[in-house]
């Protein structure tokens, strides 16, 4: 078989960048930031809202478990977006979907025992009374968290960047929701699930977002790479 | 691939030199288009070169370019759907498929690269990496984005109905 010549337009890519680079940290390293985000971001809470009024019924465990659990599990899902955004590196849909409900399931969890181990904060309509703030706050501080994922995410120029997106979305919603439960004492069940759910939900769509338009790019780019081959080889013919 | 690293446009070369060939080979056999198969080569060679620092040392650079390689395939998969699905070439554009080592004393070059062409495409690919290519199934359940199990279930498959449709000619 004939060797493949090197197409003369990669060949002036490569050499007009050749700067070195250096590889990157394995995922679950690069991972780490968000748990310095999120030690930074509990401490703001503390400092400008202070901790949950219940904090005392809820005990050491269910106050500070809690958020250890949730923020371990949103640092694993976007240690697994990083893994996603590497050729070769990827966990694959199906193991990703499963940490994705296994994450959801232990949010689920975790609400129901805090819920069992304190009434919380009473107010009138569980459902509605500061909802809308809730899901606000929680989905402010994830977005500054799902700013330094995304930052990660690109880092690595990511091909299937839906799905990694999507995990380092749902991510930082569950590393939010940790920071965020030192601070909301409402634990009412419809609460908990609707209003801190939404925003996980939609800081997770917002990552799927980040990767369609991130794919979109590509592909734009790839077509005009397509076209300037062709024409180039029209202008040869 | 660490002198590439390094900023040596001569690894490159060879880095190129090396998998272009077969590289071009698995994307013709997923395209069955030759002139698709060399715009996917070199985008996947542009890819390699933009994403050159997510290459780690410690793993196999074959399995990170042939990823690379079925991420383009897929991503022209989706610009294709878009325009129009499933372009049909004449049948003396269609590149040979390069034919598995254990399929060979089954029948002949030609007719196997035939059959091959009828698999699924990500039997298809499963089967071509692993046989061909000589991947491990844990390097090919990294490059398609699924399980080892997987991998090996999709090419064991593959060589099953390989083996049928190749017996069914036989037969005739």
């Amino acid at each position: 078989m004939s060797p493949t010549p090197l197409p003369p337009a990669l060949r002036a890519a490569v050499a007009s960048d050749l700067r070195p680079v250096r590889p990157l940290a394995s995922p679950a390293r690069r991972a780490l930031a968000l748990l310095a985000w999120a030690a930074v971001a509990a401490a703001l809470v503390l400092a400008l809202r202070g901790l949950r009024s219940d904090a005392a019924e809820l005990g050491l465990l269910l106050t500070w478990g809690v958020v250890l659990a949730e923020v371990a599990a949103g640092a694993g899902l976007v240690a697994l977006a990083l893994a996603e955004a590497v050729p070769a590196r990827g966990p694959g849909r199906g193991a990703a979907l499963l940490a994705l409900g296994g994450a959801a399931a232990l949010f689920v969890a975790l609400a129901a025992v805090t819920r069992r181990a304190s009434r919380g904060m009473e107010v009138d309509d569980p459902l509605l009374s500061f909802g809308p703030s809730c899901a606000g706050l929680q989905g402010f501080i994830g977005l500054t968290a799902f700013a330094v994922a995304a930052l990660l995410v690109l880092r690595a120029a990511p091909m299937r960047a839906r799905l990694a997106g999507l995990l380092a979305g749902a991510g930082t919603g569950f590393l939010a929701e940790g920071v965020y439960h030192l601070d909301c004492p409402i634990t009412h069940l419809s609460h908990v699930l609707v209003w801190h759910g939404s925003a996980i939900l939609l800081l997770a769509l917002l990552g799927f977002g980040f990767g369609l338009a991130l794919e979109a790019r590509e592909r734009a780019r790839m077509e005009r790479r397509r076209a300037g081959t062709a024409a180039r080889k029209g202008g040869e013919g | 691939m660490v002198a590439y690293q390094g900023g040596d446009e001569s690894a490159f070369e060879s880095l190129y030199g090396e998998l272009a060939g077969p590289v071009r080979a698995f994307l013709a056999s997923l395209t069955r288009n030759a002139a698709r198969a060399d715009d996917l080569l070199q985008e996947t060679f542009f890819h390699v070169h933009r994403a050159r620092q997510t290459y780690d040392p410690t793993r196999s650079a074959k399995a990170w370019v042939y990823a690379i390689a079925h991420n383009v395939f897929l991503m022209a998969c989706r610009t294709d759907r878009r325009r129009r699905r499933n372009e049909e070439l004449p049948a003396e554009d269609l590149p040979d498929l390069p034919v598995p080592a254990e399929a060979e004393s089954l029948a002949s070059r030609d007719l196997v690269s035939r059959a091959l062409a009828t698999l699924p495409v990500d039997r298809r690919e499963a089967l071509l990496l692993h046989h061909v290519e000589g991947l491990s199934f844990q390097e090919v359940g990294a490059v398609l984005g699924v399980t080892t199990m997987a991998a090996k279930l999709r090419s064991h498959r593959a060589m099953g109905q390989l083996r049928e449709l190749l017996a069914r000619e036989g037969a005739r």
